[in-house]
């Protein structure tokens, strides 16, 4: 189990890679936080791209997350979840918390300019995912980091 | 019904093993010809089991995890997973989805949630001080049915 972590500004993607179990689920859980407290973090996506296995850990993991990021004013998104994950998560209930992916065009790419004061942004959380988004196709703009 | 194979393991409850256990467990089950989604189902439910032995059931020491499996001619599958660590005081309790006895570890408390709703019967028997012993069974679809 790895994880890539990429942070442009306030942006952060934690590539998840192998399997997330109890055993692994502290390693990991270490990593992202630390990325994204050093790196003042306020939109953090997931990637489960790569993750082959998870189990309940992995719940555990993604809820963390989703309080931390509550408790820091950010946002928390789960992207590319397929087969065995999402039938594991949607029995936890995450997609309640509607952090299950999200439409490409929703991404704030890292910003090329200072972004000025007044354009904060803000996140929908509202939105049928299910509809919306099998397999989005994902690249985020600070791809060269 | 007699079984028409049968094996066991029996390994350290070192969280490291929680993928060696549940990848063995697939290993064996992999004769009846599973789905991808079967064996991945298998897998999750069997992580759960034995991370509850190593988390739960053998808090504060090193204890021995035994597994058995049996495969019976319906193609039925028979998962017991075993430790003799502390035991549960409240089965009822422990099986609440949410519930957990660890709040500290960031568990997300769904692990018998999830045994139950990945295989077709969860069984759980438990003595307090004598150890734990949960089964597991769920049919395998015979393809092209």
């Amino acid at each position: 189990m790895s994880v890539q972590i990429e942070i442009a500004e306030e942006y952060c993607i934690a590539r998840l890679i192998g399997e997330i179990d109890h055993h692994n689920a502290k390693e990991l859980r270490d990593a992202i936080d630390n990325a994204v407290m050093t790196g003042q973090v306020r939109e953090l996506d997931l990637d489960f791209r790569e993750v082959s296995f998870m189990d309940s850990s992995g719940i555990g993991l993604v809820m963390g997350r989703y309080k931390l990021m509550q408790e820091l004013g950010g946002s928390l998104h789960l992207i590319n979840i397929a087969g065995h994950l999402k039938k594991v998560m949607m029995l936890a209930g995450l997609d309640r918390l509607a952090i299950l992916d999200r439409p490409e065009q929703r991404r704030r790419r890292p910003p090329a300019e200072p972004v000025p004061e007044e354009a904060p942004e803000e996140m929908q959380e509202a939105g049928n995912f299910e509809e919306e988004l099998e397999e989005i196709p994902f690249g985020i703009g600070g791809e060269e980091v | 019904m007699k079984p028409v194979n049968t094996m066991k393991l029996q390994f350290e409850g070192r969280s490291v093993n929680e993928s060696f256990s549940r990848t063995a467990v697939a290993a064996f089950v992999a004769q009846l010809d599973p789905t991808v989604e079967e064996l991945a189902d298998i897998k999750t439910a069997v992580s759960e089991a034995v991370t509850n032995c190593i988390v739960h059931g053998y808090r504060d020491r090193l204890g021995i995890v035994y597994i058995s499996a049996s495969l019976y001619p319906d193609r039925r599958i028979q998962i017991k997973v075993r430790d003799k660590g502390c035991g549960i005081p409240d089965i009822q309790r422990a099986m609440e989805p949410m519930y957990t006895s660890v709040p500290e570890e960031e568990r997300a408390g769904l692990g018998f949630a999830v045994m139950q709703s990945l295989m077709d019967r969860v069984k759980v028997i438990s003595k307090e001080g004598k150890g734990t012993t949960v089964t597991l069974e769920r049919s395998i679809r015979c393809k092209g049915e």
